[in-house]
């Protein structure tokens, strides 16, 4: 596919050029990319939490462009929970994405809610402040070496109608848009 | 001959990307009867493109006459064809504010009960020029219209083109009439297909245009044509397209082809143009009407 973007690119700019003075719409394009992970977290407290690893390049729309892509900009996030031990809740539950080495935040956002069954079919968009943008996007302008996080759930002083042990599974879904040279 | 076939390659190119351009969030990432909407103005465009520049005049002698013309047209989209409202059809995703359309801006991005559902960006087109080239023969004030670009391979993808016109003079069997008047029918046929190894990206459309019109026309001095015409048309694209759905939200349809048809928004197009003849020479400009307005000019050399 990217074969097709990179064969077409000089005769669209260039042709296109001689029948209209404003082809600036010919010169990016840009593409919404959904990515997300399910995190099971389990244990018997007082806290339990799971890290994973997401990668743009396990992601075709991103490999498919990788060496067209001239920025990604963080657009919106969100958590919700798949399935969970009955009645757990703690005193927080926290969704923290981590730089791909796992060690540096880039956020960390606690639910207005500590009841799992809260977010169940109803997911939660992760409302971050423009510091908190302002470093994931500084963090995916070097999208080449930084292509990875580590995104991590956990409830704090859990418990629940039954159990320990305890066990949620939760979706965290984020959105980024790619902006591709053509 | 060479601008206008070059115009026409660009159109192919253009549709290659529009269609290619996007692999993440795309048109062939949207379920049909979204696809369809997303795609609209698209179907729209080839229809005010390919039926357009028919006529410059409703005249038709009876002895033999020979046009060949290259026609160049500036298509504009309007705002109310740049978003759509998305119905994706999904419990907990209803109600949704609009979205572009492929000609328009900022794909939205919606949060249900299965998390997000995101929508493809447009490219910003406010407008489009083309082009295209013609040749006509007539006889006892029948006229025949061909348009025709070879299928041609453009890297891992094939596109070509056909139209036929056919066109009658009414007029000429009218005694002394104060106008030339003519009725017309039009066909155009636009093919693209992904003929790459990779199955993920297949795409095939296939955009079918018609026009029927009456149009009338009025020479001054033999050397200027005042003209108009009204015109029934319409546009039709067939599409089949790996549907890949990145937002994991239709698994009773992903990782197959689906077919849609997307239906232009042309029906009915009003033109007023005016034409000179220097010798051999043709030179037409004329303003339609239509669902996208169209501004179309035509350089001919008729004998």
């Amino acid at each position: 596919m990217k074969r097709i973007i990179n064969y077409n690119a000089a005769f669209v700019i260039a042709i296109v050029g001689l029948f209209s003075t404003s082809c600036d719409q010919f010169e990016n394009v840009f593409l919404n990319l959904p990515i997300d992970k399910e995190i099971t977290a389990s244990g018997s407290g007082p806290d339990i939490f799971e890290r994973e690893t997401i990668c743009f390049t396990d992601y075709d729309s991103f490999n498919d462009n990788a060496e067209d892509i001239e920025e990604i900009k963080y657009v919106t996030s969100a958590f919700f929970t798949i399935n969970a031990t009955a009645g757990l809740q703690g005193t927080g539950i926290i969704a923290t994405l981590y730089q791909g080495d796992g060690v540096t935040p880039l956020f960390s956002f606690t639910m207005p809610s500590a009841v799992a069954d809260d977010y169940k079919n109803n997911p939660l968009k992760l409302t971050l402040n423009q510091q908190q943008i302002d470093l994931l996007n500084n963090y995916l302008a070097n999208y080449k070496t930084n292509n990875c996080f580590v995104a991590e759930l956990r409830v704090a002083n859990v418990t629940g109608t039954s159990g320990p042990p305890y066990s949620i599974t939760g979706k965290f879904e984020m959105v980024v848009e790619l902006q591709i040279k053509l | 001959m060479i601008k206008s076939s070059i115009t026409f390659f660009v159109l192919s190119v253009l549709f290659t990307r529009l269609i290619f351009a996007q692999a993440g969030v795309s048109l062939t990432a949207l379920p049909p009867d979204e696809a369809k909407e997303y795609a609209k103005p698209l179907a729209t465009f080839l229809g005010s493109y390919f039926n357009s520049g028919g006529y410059y005049s409703a005249n038709l002698p009876k002895e033999f006459q020979f046009k060949f013309s290259i026609i160049g047209s500036y298509i504009t989209i309007p705002k109310s064809q740049q978003t759509f409202k998305p119905n994706p059809g999904i419990a907990g995703y209803e109600n949704l504010e609009e979205t572009a359309t492929i000609t328009g801006s900022k794909g939205n991005v919606y949060l249900g009960s299965q998390g997000f559902i995101s929508y493809p960006h447009g490219f910003d087109i406010a407008s489009l020029p083309s082009g295209i080239y013609q040749a006509a023969g007539s006889y006892y004030g029948t006229e025949l219209l061909l348009r025709f670009f070879p299928k041609i391979k453009v890297s891992d993808s094939e596109t070509g083109f056909w139209g036929l016109g056919v066109k009658h003079s009414i007029s000429q069997w009218i005694k002394e009439p104060p106008l030339d008047f003519s009725v017309q029918l039009m066909i155009n046929n636009f093919n693209f297909e992904y003929v790459g190894n990779n199955p993920k990206d297949y795409v095939k459309t296939d955009s079918k245009n018609f026009a029927v019109n009456v149009h009338a026309s009025k020479t001054f001095n033999n050397w200027f044509i005042a003209y108009g015409g009204f015109q029934y048309e319409s546009s039709s694209m067939d599409m089949d397209y790996y549907f890949r759905d990145p937002n994991e939200l239709y698994p009773q349809l992903a990782d197959r082809v689906l077919s849609t048809n997307i239906k232009g928004s042309n029906n009915f197009r009003i033109t007023a143009g005016g034409a000179i003849k220097l010798s051999v020479l043709v030179l037409n400009v004329d303003l339609n009407l239509t669902s996208q307005f169209t501004l179309s000019s035509g350089l001919s050399i008729q004998f």
